[in-house]
């Protein structure tokens, strides 16, 4: 059995201009994220920071240096000055590298996208100081690299990303519930898929996600082709993940196909909606740079929520 | 169906070219690797029995606009296997023609006549099949005419409508003698009729014949009825059955014995019936019972200055002897041909016998008898003459009023027999009874093919044990009592030689009474006299006295002034009359024809001061028609088709019908396109909603990729 991966790396999918000018947007959190040294990120613990937060009550045990001593000169009472503890990031980019991944109809296949939204993401993330690591998915996690704050551990990670291949069956579903397991802490957890599945196997996946304090991101990446399902021709389908083929006329059944492309897409959103997903529905046509800049704008104006 | 153009049948394999370009097509399929299955199998699952129902639709309508242009381009006909005469344009046409009163009929208003209708269809039908050469043949002249185009069938005086009765078997043997004469490769005959049994005469044995001669005709001959069998609802005919004048007072009066007829019982209760006679007029209520209402011996006073035949200046006729016509008529109803009858009416003339006896012991005994029976008349207003003379001095003597010729002597002989013949051809009547030498020494003679046998003595005496009681001299009475005929005492018979119809037989077989097969009837044989040695005919009168009036009075219709006979050739006087010439016969009343057939037509006609009311026969009042089936067993063995035709019915027999299957196609292929037509596809837009409602047309994509973009 082919792992998927080849020797020879290539950073095709990283362009230093975008890197470059998105940079100067930080890759924030929705959530408060707990992490083991200082970062940028909102922690859920009171810390250090110059982020004022709150007055608070002395308690005897408080550190007596942290007494607000002009409060105390006023009003004779004795209080505590807090400040937000600010904390690194933990990132888990998950890929979707099924056979559907492989599919592009505009010169670039989803597979691509996905590496290029991923290893962006990834590169940003490492830049700011956080942890990032990676789950390639397919019928099994065919590659999985835990999150690191080590810049050498971003090579392991784009490695991976150039490496892995779109094939077999997709079993997202199981391995997003494997990963809320494995993933002690609170992470921000970005997603890259076609979401080609049964969306109540999606909710219930994204719930536990949530349930475990995560900050789940989604890049759901469609072809335009299978929006427009432009074809005029009698068309033998091959199913890219192994499945049987289909032979049919493309003009009998498109009216079919979208009926039912858009009850999918209904219920995708109305799930993400109800899990608190920061979802991002992108067609491969779109520039990556501009969905990645809406992303971390939307999440950079979030800054603050707890 | 039949093509003018068969031979572009031949393409008609390209019905499967949808077919096949649709699997060409399914082989040309191009193979994408895709990623939404799910979403493809889920809209297969969904639309597949529709699409399987569409592509089916699509096909075979492909298939009939196909299969319509090529049939359109072979130019069908509309009628089966006629048309197979239209590609032979050599092919001759005999066109029999019913023209009996019947054909007028029309089976609602506003429609045209039967008759009318069959010569449209077939000039049209012939028209179309490009047959030039066209034969009629109607039923009146039973001559075939040579037409100059198939429209002329419309047009000749040949094909109007007439009073007279048609007969069919007639019709086809002439048609038959035609196709002898003629030695054209196919022919078909085309008999136009409303199939009534009257006309057809289904039993006739000249069917055999017909059949016979047919089949074994050297050229293919086809046959084909147009049947114009559709019903007359409540058609109402009209009839007199007698019109007798008699003096009262000063004047006269008709008595008229008026019948209607009617064709169901569901029309009208009532019938009001107009009667003219001359200028005066009277209208009379009939109310209708049952299918035939009579209006026995209604009584019309007559001024005696209405009975001059005005116009009858010729009349060389005895003063004393008044006659006159009228007309009886109902209302229009849906044949005109049966709303009027006319009437002639006189004075009855006197009932003239002729006696004709051999100078013999016998032959003075059976005179006298024979002259007191005759010169009786049944009724005190009649008058009666009898004449006696030799069988030689008769070919001398005038029988222009003679009703009856009693002959008791050897049978006549050249002169004599041709004036009997003369006489018996114009409808006068003849009984023969057996000389006292039957069989001649020096030849033997025959009238109408019967002659005389020796004499045969019967003791004890024969009784008549079987005779016509039905019909004929013996027939019953009105009351439906029998002639005491079997109470007759033959003791001595002469035995009858030749093809007859025994009237009453001897209980040992030998007849008694024989009507002469001959065409025109009137011509008996009684097989005794009324010689006391011969029988008691005389002694027992009452069957002698029944049977000399009763062939008085079939005599005396040729004989009166004024007189009623069935549209026909013998109408006014037979073959005679007309070789004499038709000229001397003036309608005086009637429809006027283009027609030169004036026996034929009805109305009054006049000549020498004698009236004669032609009208239709009385058969033809009845609306019984042959059935199919049995018309089918007249035609057996022979190419025989059978159409039934709506009279008045714009529809022809043949036309061409592409143009049908040109709008079947242009159907079929609106049809198809409808089909093809893309559905709505409400498209995915980005959000996933399907707001962009747009058809789906090639390119459609990109510009919704545009619009989501």
């Amino acid at each position: 059995m082919s792992t998927g991966f080849t020797d020879r790396p290539n950073r095709t999918f990283l362009d230093s201009g975008v890197l470059a000018r998105l940079s100067a947007v930080p890759l924030v959190s929705r959530r408060p994220m707990v992490g083991g040294v200082s970062g940028r990120h909102v922690s859920p613990h009171r810390g250090s920071s110059v982020e004022f937060a709150e007055y608070r009550k002395y308690v005897p045990g408080d550190d007596l240096r942290r007494l607000d001593w002009r409060v105390y000169g006023r009003t004779d009472r004795h209080y505590v000055k807090e400040y937000e503890a600010d904390t690194n990031l933990r990132c888990c980019l998950v890929v979707d590298s099924s056979g559907s991944m492989g599919y592009g109809s505009t010169g670039i296949t989803r597979m691509d996208y996905a590496r290029r939204l991923a290893g962006t993401l990834g590169f940003l993330a490492c830049r700011q100081g956080d942890a990032v690591g990676i789950s390639c998915v397919a019928d099994t996690i065919v590659r999985h690299l835990p999150p690191r704050r080590n810049p050498a551990h971003l090579r392991l990670v784009l490695d991976a990303l150039e490496q892995v291949r779109p094939e077999g069956t997709s079993r997202l579903p199981q391995v997003l519930h494997e990963l809320a397991e494995t993933v002690r802490q609170r992470a921000l957890i970005v997603i890259a898929s076609d979401l080609f599945m049964d969306p109540e196997e999606l909710a219930g996946c994204f719930g536990h996600l949530r349930f475990r304090k995560h900050d789940v991101a989604v890049f759901h990446l469609l072809d335009p082709q299978e929006l427009a399902f432009d074809f005029r021709r009698p068309t033998r389908f091959l199913d890219m993940e192994g499945g049987s083929p289909l032979f049919a006329d493309p003009l009998d059944i498109a009216d079919r196909y979208a009926q039912a492309m858009a009850t999918h897409l209904d219920a995708i959103k109305g799930i993400m909606l109800e899990q608190g997903v920061d979802y991002h529905r992108t067609q491969l046509d779109e520039d990556y740079e501009k969905v990645l800049a809406r992303f971390l704008v939307s999440r950079a104006a979030g800054k603050g929520l707890r | 169906m039949t093509f003018l153009q068969p031979w572009l049948l031949l393409a008609l394999p390209l019905v499967a070219l949808p077919v096949i370009i649709h699997l060409i097509n399914q082989q040309r399929f191009q193979s994408v690797e895709w990623a939404a299955m799910r979403f493809l199998l889920s809209a297969k699952a969904l639309s597949r029995g529709y699409t399987r129902l569409r592509q089916f639709l699509i096909l075979l309508l492909r298939m009939l606009a196909v299969a319509a242009a090529i049939l359109a381009v072979s130019r069908p006909l509309s009628r089966g296997w006629l048309a197979a005469a239209g590609g032979d344009r050599s092919a001759a046409a005999i066109v029999l023609l019913d023209r009996s009163p019947s054909m007028s009929q029309v089976p609602s208003a506003g429609r045209e006549s039967k008759l009318t209708t069959a010569k449209r269809q077939v000039a049209t039908a012939l028209e179309t099949l490009g047959l030039n050469r066209v034969v009629l043949i109607d039923s009146v002249s039973y001559q075939p005419l040579e037409l100059s185009s198939t429209r002329a069938i419309e047009q000749v005086p040949a094909s109007e409508p007439s009073a007279a009765a048609a007969d069919l078997p007639r019709l086809l043997q002439a048609a038959c003698e035609q196709l002898t004469a003629t030695k054209s490769a196919a022919s078909t005959i085309w008999i136009c009729s409303d199939q009534r049994a009257n006309d057809w005469k289904a039993t006739d044995s000249a069917w055999s014949s017909i059949r016979a001669t047919l089949a074994k005709l050297p050229q293919t001959v086809r046959v084909t009825l147009l049947g114009y069998t559709e019903p007359a609802p409540d058609n109402l005919s009209v009839r007199v059955g007698a019109a007798t004048l008699e003096p009262r007072g000063q004047g006269w009066e008709l008595r008229l014995d008026i019948s209607i007829r009617r064709t169901s019982e569901s029309g009208p209760s009532r019938v009001p019936v107009q009667i003219e006679l001359g200028p005066a007029r009277s209208t009379v209520d009939i109310e209708l019972t049952g299918i035939e209402t009579v209006l026995a011996g209604h009584a019309i006073p007559i001024e005696a200055a209405a009975l001059v035949a005005g116009d009858d200046a010729e009349s060389d006729q005895d003063p004393t002897q008044a006659h006159g016509w009228g007309r009886v008529s109902i209302p229009a109803d849906t044949n005109p041909a049966d709303n009027d009858f006319y009437v002639a009416f006189g004075t009855p003339p006197v009932r003239r016998t002729l006696v004709v006896a051999e100078e013999s012991q016998a032959g003075a005994e059976s005179r006298r008898t024979l002259s007191l029976i005759a010169g009786i008349p049944p009724d005190k207003i009649l008058r009666a003459a009898v004449e006696t003379v030799t069988a030689e001095a008769l070919a001398a003597m005038p029988l222009d009023d003679v009703s009856l010729l009693l002959w008791q002597a050897p049978l006549p002989e050249a002169a004599a027999a041709d004036s009997v013949s003369r006489f018996v051809a114009r409808g006068g009547q003849v009984i023969f009874l057996p000389p006292e030498s039957p069989i001649s020494t020096t030849s033997t003679t025959a009238f109408d093919g019967i002659s005389w046998q020796s004499w045969s003595e019967h003791s004890p005496p024969l009784r008549p044990n079987s005779w016509r009681a039905d019909e004929g001299l013996l027939a019953a009475t009105f009351t439906g009592t029998a002639l005491p005929v079997g109470e007759l005492e033959i003791r001595r018979t002469c035995g009858i030689s030749g093809e007859g119809t025994p009237l009453a037989v001897l209980p040992d077989g030998s007849p008694l009474l024989v009507r002469a097969a001959s065409e025109r009837g009137g011509v008996y044989f009684l097989a005794t006299t009324p010689a006391f040695r011969d029988s008691d005919l005389a002694a027992n009168g009452v069957v002698l006295y029944a049977l000399v009036q009763r062939a008085v009075d079939a005599g005396i219709a040729a004989v009166g002034n004024a007189r009623q006979v069935d549209a026909g050739e013998r109408a006014l006087g037979g073959e005679v009359a007309h070789a004499v010439g038709q000229e001397q016969w003036r309608q005086i009343a009637g429809p006027q024809s283009a027609s030169t057939e004036p026996g034929f037509h009805p109305g009054i006609y006049a000549s020498h001061g004698r009236l004669v009311a032609v009208n239709r026969p009385a058969a033809e009042d009845t609306a019984a028609i042959v059935a199919d089936r049995e018309v089918e067993q007249l035609f057996q063995g022979l190419s025989f088709t059978r159409f039934e035709q709506k009279t008045g019915g714009l529809g022809n027999i043949v036309e061409e019908v592409w143009r049908l299957f040109l709008i079947a196609m242009l159907l079929a292929l609106i049809a198809e396109g409808l089909l093809c037509l893309p559905r709505r596809i409400d498209r995915v837009s980005r959000d996933g909603s399907q707001s962009m409602l747009k058809k789906f047309t090639p390119g459609s994509g990109q510009r919704a990729r545009e619009a989501v973009a």
